[in-house]
This record gives C-alpha cells, structure tokens and sequence, in this order.
C-alpha cells in the first residue's frame, strides 16, 4: 500500500474505508475524489454485477463536496467522513427511490429517511445509491428481485448469495467499500460468505428498525458489509445506538466493537464448534476451508471445544413457520390505498377497495412472496395456530436455551457460514425448499437474537469459490465477533498471502476505467423502473 | 367454503416428493438435504401424540387462503403452489414433534416489557409528505375505490 498512486481512480476503490478514512483525513485526496473514483467504477462494472438499482450520482458528488468544503473550512468531521456507501433497498430513503426490490413499490420515493439512513448522513457518509435484494429480502439468491438478479464478482454466472446479494456485491466488486445489509435469516451473513465478504448482523435490537420495510419483525436486524473485518466494526459503530422510534432498540451502549477489532489477541479464548452445523450435508471444501481456520486459531493460542445444540436441527423449520407468520402481517401494508402500487381490475366496472387490493397484490408481488403470504396465512390460520406457529415458538425457547448452554462452555461459536459456495443462477429456483436450506447454519442466531459475523475462510477447492466463517458471541457480546473475526482474519491473509478478494477475476468492462480521478461522466441518477 | 380447520384431510395421499429429492442436481447440495429430507419423511407419519397428521393442502384451500390474503392468483400459480406448499409444510411439521407442553412459547428474542417514551409534540409528516406516494388523492385525501358493496 505504501508508496501506491493513491491519486488514481484504481487504487482508491480497492482501498479499505479505514484507509479512505485516514486519506480524508489528511487531506491526501478529497471526498469528490474518492466518490468519482466509485461512481466511475460502479459505470465500468455494474452493467455485468447489476448490484445497484438506483445510483444518486449527482447527489453523492454534491454531498462529498460538501465534505471537502467543511474539511478546508476546519470543520471537525466524524471519522467515516467522506467515505462512500452503498445502502440496501430495503432502507427508506429521503428523495431516492426505495423498491425493496418488488413493483409494489417501483418509483417509491418516501417522504423519510431510515434512522440507520439518517444517521449515515449525520457521519457524513456518501451515499452512492441504493442496491438489490430479493423483493422483501424473501431469498438467498437476489434472483427473486423484481429488477433482475445480481451477479457474483466471482464468477457471473452464479448468484451472489441473498437477500442481500447487490450489497454484498458491490463490495466484492470495489463499487463501495461498506454497504449496510438486513440480516433475518441470513440475509447479510450467506452474501458475504460466497462472495468472499465481511457481514455481521448484530444483537437483536442494536440497530434502529425505523425506516426498514419490515419481512419478520421479531427476526430483522441491520448489519454492515464490508471487506474487512475492521471495516465493519466502523460502520457497525456508525448505524448502532439506541433509537425512541424502535419499540425494540436496546438502551445499553453499543460494544466497544471497533476497539475489538483493533485488539488483537484471542489468547484463552474458548472457541466452540457446533456439531449441528458443518458436518454431513456441507461441501467438502467448505468443511476443509472451516477446519483450516480453526487450526490457525488454536495456534493463535485459543481453545477449542465441541459443543451440541440439537435443537439447532429444527431451526430451518421454525424459521419457515415464524417468518411467513409475520411476513404475510406486515405485508398487509401493501393494499393499494396509500403508497405504492395501485391495479384496478380487468373488466370490472367500479371495482370495490378489496377487488382492487387483490389485482395489486397480484400484479405486485413476485411468486416467493405469494407464496411465504399464503404459507403464513395458513400456519395462523385457527385450527392450524397451536401445530405450526405455536409448535415453531416452543423450538424458537429450545434454540434460545441450546445457545445459552453453549455460551457456558465456550466464549464464542463458529461453523461454516453456508452449506456451498455460490451454485449457478437458476439452479434452485423452482425448488422454494433447497433455497430455503442455504439459511440452515445461520437461521439460529436470528431466532435466538444473539449477533453472527461472516467473514472469508478461503476457496473451496472443488470449485475455487470463497467460503465463509461464521462466528456467534452471546446477545450484547457483539465485540466478541470482532476480536475473534479481526484476529482469524489477519491469520488468513497471512496464509493466503493477501485478502482473499485479490484473487477474485477481473470483471468484464472498459480497460482502465476508473483511472481517471478527476475526468469522466457522472454516472447520472438512474432508477430501478428506468434502467429496464 | 371448507374451513381451514379440518385437519387430516387428503393424509392418506401418498403423492408427495420427498423435499430433498429435488435436491441432487446441485451436487453437493444433496447431502445438505438429508437431514430436514428425513424430518419430512418422519413428519408424514401419525403424530404419536395423536394431534394434528401432515395433510396435503389441497388446491381449494390455497385459493381459500389466497382470498383471505387478497391474493388473486392464476389457475397456474393455484396449481404450482398447492404442489409446492405441500412441500414445505410437510418439512416444517417437524416442529410438532420436538417441544412438549412444559416449553414455553417465545415470540420475541429479547425480554421488553412496557417500552414507553414521553409523550410530547415532535414533527410530523406534512399532508403533502404523507400524500405523496398516494396513487391517487384528492382534497388532501387519500381518494380509494369504494369500500361498500353494491345492493
């Protein structure tokens, strides 16, 4: 990194928002700069990634000017000043469209911002835009967008993992440095994992809801995604903290996450696997790329265990009965009468509200999200209630327990974050239940509340995709994830010889682009209606 | 309509895939299915508690369950659904079997009891804030089709 031509468009996507941050700083390049640098790449590659709906272009120039301004005026900024962003659809946004990846609300601009959104703003972040996620964050793929799938950097013709694929990607990509994610199943955590990324999803609670469109109240909770671990704790740091307006925010500090990250030193440390998730069932070089991990770990001079959470088998299950349950609840919203879409039904002369409610629904949701609906409306249904959500809730106590009982034996539990690496787009698409086993190793930290990160592990080698590390600490042991996180991190890349992302192939598109840091187009501001 | 609240109906119908049989043309994605596979296979056997058996949920009650979640649906979607459905509720019954009467339910993975806040005037969205992703309005109003039926 020394001595880098740290002017040229090039050099300052590849660089670390830590890096960026400390560049800013010291007035070594501007924040225009740097966002140009961004916007340049995201014109070069998005075409083939299409990890972005919507890129404010305009705005995000006049945002980081207002930066550099503020920084020659001697302004005292917040740390992540002038660093790019990429935010997930699902997050509102003032004066930028908001899709959630659906046509329900195609063209959507809300009169709000995210409290996560508002205070990304209030850091001084640049928001680059707004990116792709299965239609309600319903999917492991991102191939259940209504605007098209994203594409993983590692290979295009495989999926970059899901909900929260155009996040992960994007950062895999260099198009943003951190992007912030929503993780209720998996959503942040399996992304980052097949593409070779950073994703944590916090401790239930630590991060504002206000503002995200809700999939399963009890369940959803905001991460960042990045491409370092040290990475994620700045931004974790930046969207955590108590907020009034989420009847569920928790009211302690946030974990000192980024002093984690910096701590170095995992000495002692109880290092738990879960004999419930990473043995049969999960790709070999999967397995082999976890195994190799926990062996740097231990001669990091941590202590491993084995620990058993059986009742971790029936998660997958109960996920699919307690998600669907609140998803089909809060997807009552959309009813054609206030915001978004509105269909009137064919050949129907003065249609009530009800008829016109179910051509919108009709006309609006995608096929995954008719059908998680249907599943919970009948899983609430009187008579079925007690079988399905009531039976789901009891597990959701065991796996609360099993967790509980494990964090008395070990500081921390790992596993693999994902049975596979990235499979090929389309190969699980018409079968919902092999989609929905992508999530089986990461569901129970959701259901249980308590935080998981996902980082790089290395290459499978059947297939020379990345795999991913999962780690869980106790709820509100968040720092936990980081110290053991940045440590394994720095053990890997010193066995690889480098991040993992270096070897990621070069994507298709216009040789040097992104070269020029001070010339070229702005990316003009484009919607997710507009581009198809 | 057939309420919802017939349990049983269709059990005996043994024309269901097994779910982790769709599974083998992803390579290794195959094992990963064996585990909830076999849940489902033990799911279709009478629950020895003698509640509620795996049914198939039949095409009627999808589009009985579509109607109650204002959900117009195709012929098409009925058919792909009603298949697809009985698929996943069939690996989902797993749950049935694992937690016995003295577990508790939880519905929330952190303990809140009585979140208050104190209760003063803050701003608000305008009128035209809050109108402005209305598909229609009118008078400052959200206009919408007619809510009463005809007689």
């Amino acid at each position: 990194m020394s001595g880098a031509d740290t002017g040229t468009g090039t050099e300052l996507t590849r660089r670390d928002a830590a890096d960026l941050a400390g560049l800013l700083a010291a007035g070594e390049v501007s924040a225009v700069e740097v966002t140009r640098a961004h916007l340049d790449r995201i014109a070069a590659v998005d075409p083939a990634v299409h990890a972005f709906l919507h890129v404010a272009g305009e705005q995000a120039l006049a945002d980081a000017a207002a930066v550099d301004q503020d920084r020659a005026a001697g302004e005292p900024l917040p740390a992540l000043a002038g660093v790019p962003i990429a935010v997930k659809d699902v997050m509102t946004t003032r004066g930028m469209p908001t899709t959630c990846g659906s046509r329900m609300l195609d063209g959507w601009i809300p009169p709000y911002d995210a409290t996560v959104v508002e205070r990304l703003r209030e850091r001084r972040l640049v928001l680059l835009g707004k990116t792709n996620m299965d239609e309600f964050a319903m999917g492991s793929s991102t191939e259940h967008s209504a605007f098209g799938p994203t594409r993983n950097p590692w290979d295009t013709e495989r999926i970059p993992g899901g909900s929260g694929g155009g996040s992960a990607a994007a950062v895999a990509a260099y198009q943003a440095p951190l992007a912030t994610g929503t993780d209720t199943g998996g959503s942040i955590r399996q992304p980052a994992a097949v593409t070779g990324t950073v994703g944590v999803k916090p401790t239930y609670g630590a991060v504002s809801r206000y503002g995200l469109v809700a999939l399963a109240s009890s369940l959803d909770q905001a991460g960042p995604c990045a491409r370092t671990v040290l990475d994620a704790a700045l931004l974790h740091e930046a969207m955590a903290g108590y907020d009034p307006r989420d009847s569920t925010s928790l009211t302690g500090p946030v974990p000192p996450v980024v002093a984690a990250a910096r701590s170095g030193d995992v000495a002692g440390v109880r290092i738990g696997i879960v004999r419930e998730l990473g043995g049969e069932g999960y790709q070999p070089g999967v397995r082999a790329a976890f195994e190799a991990a926990v062996d740097l770990l231990v001669k990091a001079g941590a202590e491993v265990v084995e620990v058993s959470c059986p009742s971790f088998t029936a998660a997958l299950a109960a996920y699919y009965l307690i998600l669907p349950s609140e998803a089909s609840s809060n997807l009552a919203k959309f009813d054609a009468m206030r915001y978004g879409l509105r269909v009137y039904p064919e050949g129907v002369v003065a249609p009530t509200a009800e008829q016109v409610m179910a051509a919108t629904r009709a006309a609006g949701f995608g096929d995954e999200v008719k059908r998680r609906i249907i599943l919970g409306t009948y899983a609430l249904s009187s008579g079925y209630y007690d079988a399905y959500y009531g039976s789901a809730q009891k597990v959701r106590t065991l796996i609360q327990r099993d967790f509980a009982a494990a964090f008395e034996i070990a500081d921390v539990l790992v596993s693999p974050t994902a049975p596979t690496t990235a499979f090929p787009l389309g190969a699980k698409l018409d079968d919902p239940l092999a989609m929905y086993l992508n999530d089986v190793a990461t569901i129970p930290a959701n259901l249980a509340g308590v935080p998981g990160m996902s980082l790089p592990s290395g290459l499978a080698a059947e297939d020379g995709l990345p795999a991913g590390l999962q780690i869980h600490a106790p709820a509100g042991a968040d720092d936990r994830l980081y110290r053991v996180g940045a440590v394994l991190e720095g053990l890997l890349r010193d066995s690889w010889g480098g991040p993992l992302l270096d070897r990621a192939p070069d994507l298709p598109g216009p040789a040097g682009v992104g070269a020029r840091s001070d010339a070229g187009p702005v990316v003009p501001a484009t919607t997710a209606g507009g581009q198809r | 309509m057939r309420s919802l609240a017939e349990p049983g109906a269709g059990a005996a119908q043994p024309r269901h895939r097994v779910p982790g049989h769709a599974l083998d043309s992803a390579g290794y994605v195959t094992a990963g299915a064996t585990a909830p596979a076999r849940a489902a296979v033990r799911a279709r056997r009478p629950h020895p508690n003698g509640n509620l058996r795996m049914s198939a949920i039949s095409r009627e009650e999808v589009s009985h369950l579509a109607a109650l979640a204002r959900i117009e649906l195709s012929d098409t979607e009925l058919d792909t659904l009603a298949g697809q459905l009985d698929v996943i509720l069939g690996a989902v019954a797993t749950v049935q079997s694992l937690a016995g009467d003295d577990v508790p339910a939880t519905s929330h993975p952190m303990p809140l009891t009585n979140v208050t806040r104190p209760d003063v005037v803050r701003p608000g969205l305008d009128a035209g804030q809050a109108l402005s992703g209305a598909p229609e309005a009118e008078q400052h109003r959200f206009r919408v089709p007619r809510i009463l039926e005809e007689d």
